[in-house]
This record gives C-alpha cells, sequence and structure tokens, in this order.
C-alpha cells in the first residue's frame, strides 16, 4: 500500500515537472509573447501589510495595584499612516488597599480579578524617520498615536472601555519590529463601591511581524 | 528514505527556478525613480535610479514597493513613481489599487461599529453579501454594555441602497434576530431573559479610501416580551467597514 502511494506520488511529480519543463522550454524559444503581461500582477508581488505579534508589560488598574499583563495584537495596515489594530490582553487585579490595610474580606473572588480586554483601534503613524544606533546602523522607526474601542471583563462584569496612547514602532528589518507602547484603559466602573471612571496605564514592550 | 527527499528536491528544483523568473522587472522611463529608505514619505531618499535601469519588484507594504536594483542595492519606491516605468514587453506598468470603481461593485462588506441602544454603549460586528448591486443579506452580532445590564444580540437583516454608485450611498434594512439580556451581578432583582425582536434601519455609507466605508446607522428594534407588552428601543451607530 505505501509502495503503491510511493510510486504515484512520483509519477505525479515526474508529470508535473513535465508540463513545467516543457513550459520553460516555450519561454526560451519566445513563445511567451502571447502571456499578458502588460500589467504588473498584483499576486506576484508578496504583500506585508499584516502586522502580528506579542507584548508584555505591567498594568496597573485603579485601585487594584499594577501587575504584568500579556497581549496579542495584529494589525492590518492601511495605508502608510493609518493602521487598524485588534489587541486582546490578560492580566490579573491585586488587593485594593483597604483590603491590605484591614485584612478584611476580599472584595471579589479570584476569577472575577481576572482581567481581560479586547479591543478593536485606529492607529495613526507620525514623525517617522531613521534612528542611528552607531554612525553607521541605521533603523527605520517611527511614533504612532492609536485610539480605540472594546470590552473588558473584570469583576464579573463586562465594561465598555475606551483606550488611547501613544507607541514606538522600530523596524528592525522589513518584517521585524519592537514595539513600544503606553495605553490608558478607561471605563466606567462601580466595583470599590463608587461609580466613577476609571483609568488603567498600561506599559507593554513587544515584537511584532509582518506578512 | 533519504533517496526519495533527494528525488524530491531535484524534481522540485526546477519548478523554482521557473518561479524566480516570474518576479517582475521593470525599467524606468522618466529621469530618475526615488528609492526611499523605508515604506513611507517621512523616510529619506537614499539612492535613485537611472533612466533605463532594470528593477526588480520584491513585495508591496500598503502603497509602496520593495525593489532591488541591479546592482543589488534595495529600497522602497511609491506606487505612483513605479508606474512610471515599463514591464519587458514595452508596456507601461500598471497596478491596480482599490478605489470608487470597486466600491460600487463590492461583492462582501466587514463592518466594526460603534453607538448607544438606549444608554448603554454597542459594539457590533457585521458581515453584509451582496446578492445585486442594490440588494445585500446582512448579518451581524453585537454586545451592549449599560449600567444595568448587558445584552448580546444576534441578527439577520436585508438591506437596500437605491443608488449603488454614490460616493455617499443612503441604504435601508429591515430584519429580525434574538436579543439576549443580561441584568448586572451587582444588582439584586431582574433575571436574565431572551427576547426575538424585528428591526428597521435607515443608513448612509460614504466611501472613504481604497477599501474603506464610514457607516452611519439608525436602528429601531421592537423586542416581543413573553408578556405581550412589545418594547421599543432606538439605536445610533457609527464605524467603519471594508469591502471586497
Amino acid at each position: 500500500m505505501e509502495n503503491r502511494f510511493c510510486r504515484l506520488f512520483l509519477v505525479g511529480l515526474l508529470l508535473s515537472n513535465i508540463a513545467a519543463l516543457q513550459a520553460a522550454e516555450l519561454q526560451e524559444l519566445g513563445a511567451d509573447a502571447e502571456v499578458e503581461r502588460r500589467e504588473i500582477h498584483e499576486a506576484l508581488i508578496d504583500s506585508e501589510n499584516f502586522e502580528i505579534g506579542i507584548s508584555g508589560g505591567l498594568l496597573s488598574i485603579e485601585d487594584f495595584g499594577s501587575n504584568t499583563t500579556l497581549v496579542a495584537r495584529v494589525a492590518y495596515h492601511i495605508t502608510e499612516d493609518f493602521f487598524a489594530e485588534g489587541a486582546y490582553g490578560q492580566s490579573e487585579a491585586g488587593l485594593t488597599s483597604s483590603e491590605q490595610r484591614f485584612s478584611s474580606a476580599p472584595l471579589m473572588t479570584d476569577d472575577e480579578r481576572q482581567f481581560i480586554y479586547y479591543n478593536l483601534s485606529l492607529g495613526l503613524n507620525i514623525l517617522p524617520g531613521e534612528a542611528f544606533i552607531t554612525s553607521g546602523k541605521t533603523f527605520n522607526n517611527s511614533l504612532y498615536v492609536i485610539a480605540g474601542v472594546g470590552v473588558t471583563e473584570f469583576a464579573g462584569e463586562e465594561l465598555f472601555t475606551i483606550n488611547y496612547g501613544v507607541g514606538y514602532r522600530l523596524l528592525v528589518n522589513d518584517w521585524l519590529a519592537l514595539r513600544f507602547d503606553s495605553r490608558d484603559h478607561v471605563f466606567n466602573s462601580d466595583v470599590v463601591g463608587q461609580k466613577k471612571d476609571t483609568h488603567n496605564m498600561e506599559m507593554l514592550f513587544g515584537m511584532t511581524l509582518f506578512f | 528514505m533519504k533517496r526519495l527527499w533527494l528525488l524530491i528536491f531535484f524534481f522540485i528544483f526546477p519548478l523554482h527556478c521557473l518561479a524566480e523568473d516570474e518576479i517582475p522587472q521593470v525599467t524606468v522611463i522618466d529621469a530618475y525613480l526615488d528609492i526611499h529608505s523605508g515604506a513611507g514619505r517621512g523616510y529619506p531618499i537614499v539612492r535613485v535610479v537611472k533612466q533605463g535601469e532594470w528593477i526588480t519588484i520584491l513585495k508591496r507594504k500598503h502603497s509602496w514597493f520593495l525593489i532591488e536594483t541591479s546592482s543589488g542595492t534595495q529600497g522602497w519606491v511609491k506606487r505612483e513613481q513605479l508606474e512610471r516605468t515599463l514591464t519587458r514587453t514595452g508596456e507601461q506598468t500598471l497596478i491596480a489599487a482599490p478605489g470608487l470603481g470597486d466600491f460600487s461593485q463590492r461583492d462582501w462588506e466587514l463592518a466594526i461599529m460603534v453607538g448607544k441602544l438606549s444608554g448603554a454603549r454597542t459594539l457590533e460586528f457585521s458581515t453584509l453579501y451582496y446578492a445585486t448591486a442594490n440588494l445585500g443579506l446582512e448579518a451581524n452580532y453585537s454586545i451592549g454594555l449599560g449600567s444595568f445590564s448587558s445584552t448580546q444580540t444576534w441578527g439577520l437583516g436585508i438591506q437596500h441602497q437605491p443608488f449603488p454608485s454614490w460616493r455617499v450611498a443612503p441604504y435601508v434594512g429591515l430584519g429580525g434576530g434574538n436579543m439576549r439580556i443580561q441584568p448586572k451581578a451587582t444588582l439584586v432583582q431582574g433575571e436574565r431573559r431572551e427576547d426575538s425582536y424585528a428591526h428597521a434601519a435607515i443608513g448612509l455609507r460614504s466611501y472613504l479610501s481604497q477599501r474603506f466605508v464610514l457607516r452611519l446607522q439608525y436602528k429601531e428594534y421592537l423586542l416581543f416580551n413573553d408578556d405581550d407588552n412589545n418594547e421599543e428601543i432606538k439605536e445610533w451607530k457609527i464605524g467603519f467597514a471594508a469591502f471586497f
């Protein structure tokens, strides 16, 4: 059975190769003049408009201390100026100061302390230029401002969240970039009793790939 | 087994060579062509390619192209400049770019919108398929996050746009679906309920650039409650859509 499969596979390869060789011969003879070549076929050019990556850093959850955070992101570069980005982040809330000081009953269960957010944002590249690491080595880089909307799951609730911030992208080469992000996630919550807009600041460092 | 791999390698190798032949090469017709260090107008011009020189197009990032000169230098060229070249057959290079013409002939649309549904903030994702130039079928999912409850909505509908070729194209829609309303955990009373609804919508699409559209929509829901006490809810939304 295995033998038969192997033979079939090889025959298939041989046939495809003969066809390829014939095409190559035809091309050498100049018979490809009929082939449509007026337009550069887009499919032949590999486009790299997507950016995918992960970042790690610190998230300071208002009233609940700071904790490590991990974020996955996918971006689509619409033009040289604008990009749309979707992000998913995960962190965990610590104890409020009153919980620590008075060692009272915890405000939330461990499950409710999970801080998960997902959002969609629009970024604008500003101040593009070159960064000189040494006198002979330069890297392209740019700052960007970004803002968007999303959902935060925290304290057993889903909260409408606005995010905005500034970031920095250093292009190591054509397909690899280092990123530094600072973000503020704003949502209205009454977790600590009083209803208020909470600001949750995040600092991230990460790496992205273009494809 | 090793021999099999060797065989496969030799069989595939000529195919690979052929693929290399198809990499697009063009020659410059303007006095010169600017090569930037990065894919953006802010990155400096590091070299120029002279008239008559051949360049190879390697890859693309939005409207910028990574090219290689015959001497092996790589850099980025803007689409408008790259179109000032000739292909091997002597025709001027044309690079397809999506535009307003594609907007009126779109088949699919993906949208994300934010809005207000009787005081609650909503986020909606929708997909639309155009069966004809005027008539589209839409499926949507939205989350509403309010002070007292959160909602989840699934819906289906049809949309009609009387003027598909206009840059700012109005539309009307009808449909129905299911809405699940979950009171907040911190509230004592109130229980989860699920109601079906019918909706009517009116909206506008405004073509922005490339494959992107701005969408504005007003929707009225008629919720069919169990106790025969139908409820009307109004919703405003604004968002972006991409079409294909």
